[in-house]
């Protein structure tokens, strides 16, 4: 008993700096969803997908899918493909991500002032996200790692084992994940931050020099599998020097996830957004609570945050096994979840936008001033340093409807690609609908979770 | 083809505006346009006391809820010399050891904001501004 009461104790204790530090940087003014949106938001998710399932049912060969404009026919488009505009793109990349190492380093060292805390983790990682969603993958060009490695020279020592699949990527980003959501605030602090940043370069060039600047750009930059994977979304292409105009969401179907690291790089994008969105709420208190037998608070949010990880790809593997059993398929569960597997990156946006995004604009606001003294010094480069955050860009109303609007959103578009992919992968038999219905539960399931934890009550300070 | 498309969205969009017509709470002020609103000088003033002893709340309210547009008034009293700091709406309040200091204003951005003691930084609780 006296021991429970000590564990209780010091629980308690190692709780308060780190619920107070999670609030230190970035704070989201957002109330929870009302019982009746949420309510609504998962009535409509069912019946737009049974409407879905019903129009694959009668209507089995979606066509003209591969259908694209050719925009660089166009001077004004043509001008982003010229290679002195790539070469612009290129120095604006090594630029902005030289201020950011400097300014970690130098710069104010409040998190919420520094203008290398603000820009990586506000406006390059969310807002890059969204800009990669709208205009492809701009990140294959501005890249300045790549930079750096295409200026050292090309070399290669070592084929990149293909049987690692993503795991270096998958590693980076679930330290990445760790540095934000699990660190106890050390990825807030601008010198540290700066810190990774630079051993990141080190590794990225090291291991771009061992195995060659493609391969290890294609499977261990974590950037670029992630911004590859969010820009298949957009309506925008780049190939063979051209710009294309394509159907959104058609990238999707290009390809299928070559290894199961990838699959676990797309559920970890998923969770991680579901684990911040739920750690603030009561129930992730009643969670962490009840783990009294771990001491640090760390290791509880630690357990907290792989639980929901794995309640992810549960959900996800019960569905391919039981798709599997409805088709009666010859194909593998792997290869199967596999197959699938980009049919969740609409939900994963959806999810990043319906959390992040009055943080993006909230807080991105700040570097505004940022940017006008990166280094504390009292300058006023651009006239903006005294520019003071507008708080209240968008009403609790109007972000309720804009959470609902993206989830909901991503849901059809999600329901809408895994069905294109059964046919393609079972055949257009009325049957292969049927083998669907696991696959919309899925996204039912994942939808209701995004839903929900919008709508659960937040803890108090 | 195009057609059989076209009907599955409307179908659609019909069955989740009936939903959403459905689930939507019923709005009161808007059922009554009888009865007028009084004039924003008479508007009640809510008051709230919040007394921290030990960088905690011992009396009041932890979460304070108004809609949006309520004129608030909150008296604050501390055991020791600090700052209150309620964030989004950056109101700043200087307490001294054991003697009420008071703020108000009026609810205008809707939304969660905590407030804390600003010299320690330590959260003390949350005001909660619910859209109209």
């Amino acid at each position: 008993m006296k021991k429970n009461i000590f564990i209780l104790l010091v629980s308690f204790l190692s709780l308060t700096p780190a619920l107070t530090s999670a609030h230190a940087f970035g704070q989201q003014y957002i109330l929870p969803l009302p019982v009746w949106l949420y309510t609504f938001g998962g009535g409509a998710a069912i019946i737009v997908s049974f409407l879905l399932i019903g129009y694959f049912a009668t209507q089995p060969n979606p066509k003209s899918l591969q259908a694209c404009i050719e925009l660089s026919r166009w001077k004004f488009f043509s001008f982003f493909a010229k290679p002195v505009s790539l070469a612009i793109f290129k120095l604006i990349g090594l630029v902005l991500f030289i201020i950011t190492l400097t300014s970690g380093i130098w710069g104010s060292q409040l998190p919420s002032w520094n203008f290398a805390t603000n820009f990586f983790w506000i406006i390059f990682l969310l807002g890059g996200t969204y800009l990669m969603a709208l205009v492809g993958d701009v990140w294959e060009v501005v890249n300045p790692w790549k930079t750096i490695a295409l200026g050292l020279g090309h070399s290669k020592v070592f084929q990149y084992p293909s049987r690692l699949g993503y795991l270096p990527a998958l590693a980076f980003y679930f330290f990445l994940i760790w540095l934000e959501l699990l660190s106890g605030g050390t990825g807030a602090a601008p010198q540290n931050l700066s810190m990774y940043l630079l051993w990141y370069t080190a590794i990225t060039i090291g291991g771009s020099s061992l195995f060659g600047i493609k391969d290890w750009f294609y499977f261990g930059d974590v950037f670029s599998v992630f911004f590859r994977l969010i820009s298949k979304l957009s309506p925008i292409a780049y190939a063979e020097g051209k710009i294309k105009l394509r159907w959104p969401l058609v990238g999707l179907l290009e390809g299928t996830a070559e290894h199961f690291s990838l699959l676990l790089f797309i559920i970890l994008m998923l969770s991680s957004t579901a684990y911040d969105g739920f750690k603030e709420t009561f129930r992730a208190y009643e969670f962490i609570s009840a783990l009294s037998f771990i001491h640090s608070y760390q290791n509880k949010q630690l357990i907290l945050f792989f639980d929901i990880f794995l309640l992810f790809l549960f959900i996800y593997l019960i569905a391919i096994w039981l798709m599997k059993q409805i088709v009666k398929s010859d194909i593998s569960i792997k290869d199967i979840a596999l197959i699938f597997a980009f049919s969740l990156i609409p939900i994963a946006l959806a999810y990043n936008l319906a959390h992040y995004f009055t943080l993006f604009l909230v807080q991105g606001q700040q570097i505004i001033p940022a940017i006008s003294d990166p280094f504390n010094l009292g300058w006023n480069l651009f006239g903006t340093s005294q520019y003071a955050m507008n708080v209240g860009i968008m009403g609790a109303k109007a972000i309720w409807q804009m959470q609902l609007v993206f989830i909901l959103v991503g849901h059809i578009s999600a329901v809408y690609i895994a069905h294109i992919l059964a046919l393609r992968t079972f055949g257009a038999r009325k049957d292969a609908v049927l083998s669907q219905l696991p696959m919309l539960a899925v996204m039912v399931c994942y939808t209701m979770i995004g839903l929900w934890i919008l709508a659960q009550p937040l803890i108090l300070p | 083809m195009q057609n059989k498309s076209i009907g599955y969205v409307i179908v659609g969009l019909a069955l989740i505006a009936g939903l959403f017509a459905l689930l939507r709470p019923k709005q009161q002020d808007k059922q009554s346009p009888n009865v007028i609103p009084p004039p924003a000088s008479e508007q009640v003033v809510q008051s709230f006391n919040l007394v921290i002893k030990g960088k905690k709340l011992i009396s009041g309210p932890k979460t304070i809820v108004l809609k949006e547009g309520d004129k608030v008034k909150i008296t604050i009293t501390a055991d020791e010399a600090e700052e209150w700091h309620l964030h989004g709406y950056d109101k700043m309040v200087v307490l001294e050891k054991d003697k009420p200091a008071q703020i108000a204003f009026t609810a205008n951005l809707t939304g969660r904001f905590i407030y804390e003691l600003e010299r320690s930084s330590t959260e003390i609780g949350t005001i909660e501004v619910r859209p109209k």
